[in-house]
């Protein structure tokens, strides 16, 4: 192996060693001991951060490993440190939590950093069959960790139908990947651009992007793809919950940026427009679903529906109308990603941090509740004025007010769209960002005007660090996001760069354009 | 050649029917697996057709049908968690049929 091979596997060979480190620990210990569990998988994740920060400080360029399987370069990292940073804030709430929901903790953190490992590995990959490993390791992991309370019949629920809509996902990927390896002879994303750019059009390519379009809608949440999200984001552990909105949602999209960017880069008559009226209906579905929800875990679930659409609005207007390509949208759409994950796994963690045990029914047992519904949330901040002027920041950032992150990432957002004259556009995300203003805002009105009606949540340090953490990044962040636009934009500027790719080991076949001849 | 791409599809369109249309999670999960198998025909095919197409440039034909392999393992994975969920499911209450999945309201 080369030093580039290492440098783009060691963050996923960390988080890969400690998950087996911590399965074989587990072994031994038998269930006790979690927080040497605990501290093994922190160190794995630590290593996979430290490695990827170093990364992104040194800035040398593109690691180009494997014979172009998998890329090392500043969209990997960039996101790649948005996953592990998740992981961690997760892994420290989840030493609570895991305890409080009777899970058994060396599955919980194996799973946990295998799922984070086939993100950083979904992130650089450069060909169709890493990235169809890697999402599939990343998504098998979610599925055992939605279903991971076993006992709890809507964990199951959950679980069985994230099982099916991600598998048919899976399978959508996989034929749009196979017509795409029909028409141009390669599945390596920097040759199948090359084979593609010659203006080649045959009904197999435009099925074939689109049933990868479809496959990555599914995986993201967007609508039309999106009625699985809610369910699965309501019935999953809340820690869980936090992880899949914010990680898988990251390195699916920094996957789908690499797509568009580098095998369709000159074809963006090929899917523009789709990712146009996706970004639309997602938005706008996103958003009047939310207003009406009761249960404040599922208005985050379709707020994070409405994420995607404002992601998928910068995607869109990187062709402009009439036909002009610029990359400005995927810079701005990585660091709304990257953004993202702050506000909402603060806002997740603080659902947990509020939560309470309620009896079994026909048990003599109690069983953990986080605060799902608004009435949980009524009067906190007169016990609670600190962790309310949290979440009320988490929220407003979520909303897209200054100063937070939230504000910074939608302005760069609406700015690519006016830029690239999608105006239509534009003025339909303020609109839809005003409206989620009135149910980001009701759980603020609920939490500082309404008189308390639970009183018995029991805190504990750990998750309330998570909060705090993740505020503090949500407004530090939006105070000073100078250094990751410039990764963002960095990102982006490899991506586009020609020749990117080309510094690779020169592979021994050149992509052959095949045209479709019948087999003798 | 367009043989073996009417067979892929074929199987692929009746697998995404199966998964619509029947409400058994054991028959989705099969129709699944009918889906990944529409993909790998495909896959197969066209390695073939690359293959003949250029004779002498062997691994990108190769690499389709090591492609397949790799789907194969992936896709056992996939069906081998997908029965715990379902097994989970049955215990906590008894069915495994999609019309009875009402908790979550969706």
């Amino acid at each position: 192996m080369t030093t580039a091979d290492w440098t783009a596997i060691l963050p996923a060979l960390c988080l890969i060693t400690a998950a087996i480190a911590v399965v074989g620990a587990d072994l031994w210990l038998k269930g006790r001991q979690i927080m040497l569990l605990a501290i093994i998988s922190a160190i794995g994740a630590s290593g996979a951060l430290g490695l990827l920060i170093a990364h992104l400080r040194l800035d040398d360029g593109v690691h180009v490993a494997f014979g172009g399987a998998l890329v090392m370069d500043h969209l990997a990292a960039l996101l790649g440190v948005g996953v592990t940073v998740a992981t961690l804030l997760v892994l420290f709430m989840s030493t609570t939590d895991v305890r409080r929901r009777h899970i058994g903790f060396g599955e919980y953190f194996g799973t946990l950093l295998l799922g984070a490992a086939g993100m950083l590995l979904l992130l650089g990959s450069n060909d169709f069959i890493t990235m169809f490993v890697s999402v599939e390791i990343l998504s098998i992991s979610m599925y055992v960790l939605t279903g991971v309370t076993r006992r709890n019949p809507r964990s199951n629920e959950a679980a069985v139908k994230y099982l099916v809509s991600g598998a048919f996902a899976s399978a959508f990927l996989l034929m749009g990947m196979a017509y795409l390896y029909g028409v141009t002879g390669s599945i390596r994303l920097d040759q199948i651009g090359a084979a593609l750019s010659t203006g080649t059009t045959s009904p197999m390519l435009i099925v074939g992007f689109g049933l990868l379009l479809v496959g990555f809608a599914f995986k993201i949440g967007a609508a039309p793809f999106h009625m699985w999200l809610p369910d699965v984001y309501e019935g999953a552990p809340t820690s869980t919950t936090a992880f899949m909105a914010v990680a898988v949602k990251a390195a699916a999209f920094g996957a789908l940026v690499r797509i568009l960017m580098v095998a369709g880069v000159g074809r963006s008559d090929l899917w523009a427009w789709p990712l146009w009226g996706m970004a639309a209906g997602t938005m706008v579905i996103g958003n009047l679903m939310a207003a009406q929800q009761t249960s404040v875990k599922r208005m985050l679930a379709f707020s994070s529906i409405a994420h995607t659409g404002y992601g998928l609005v910068a995607l869109s207007t990187m062709r402009a109308p009439y036909g002009s390509f610029a990359s400005e949208g995927a810079s701005a759409a990585l660091f709304y990603v990257f953004a993202y994950t702050f506000m909402t796994l603060g806002a997740f963690a603080f659902l947990i941090y509020l939560g309470h045990e309620v009896p079994v029914a026909g048990r003599l047992e109690t069983e953990w509740q986080d605060a799902e519904h608004l009435d949980d949330f009524a009067g906190i901040a007169r016990r609670r004025p600190w962790a309310a002027l949290a979440m009320t920041i988490l929220l407003i950032s979520l909303g897209g007010f200054p100063p937070t992150v939230g504000f910074v990432g939608k302005f760069w957002l609406f700015k690519s769209a006016v830029d690239q004259g999608h105006y239509a556009l534009a003025i339909l995300g303020v609109i839809t960002s005003l409206v989620s203003l009135f149910y980001y805002l009701r759980v603020v009105v609920v939490m500082f005007m309404k008189d308390p009606i639970h009183t018995d949540e029991k805190t504990h340090w750990t998750i309330g660090a998570v909060v705090a953490f993740a505020t503090v990044a949500t407004l530090a962040i939006g105070i000073w996001p100078d250094a990751f636009l410039d990764a963002a934009r960095k990102a982006t500027d490899e991506l586009s760069a020609p020749k990117a790719v080309a510094t690779a080991p020169a592979p021994t076949d050149a992509a052959p354009q095949v045209a479709l001849t019948p087999l003798p | 050649m367009t043989p073996y791409l009417l067979l892929s599809a074929a199987l692929f369109s009746i697998g995404t029917f199966g998964v619509i249309a029947r409400r058994n999670i054991l028959i989705m999960l099969m129709a699944l697996e009918l889906m990944l198998n529409g993909a790998n025909i495909a896959l197969v095919a066209f390695a073939r057709m690359h293959a003949a197409a250029n004779p002498d440039g062997t691994s990108t034909a190769a690499i389709g049908q090591v492609f397949v392999l790799v789907v194969m393992a992936v896709a056992a994975g996939e069906v081998a968690v997908g029965l715990a969920i379902v097994i989970s499911l049955w215990r906590t209450r008894r069915t495994v049929d999609t019309n009875d999945l009402q908790m979550l309201n969706g």
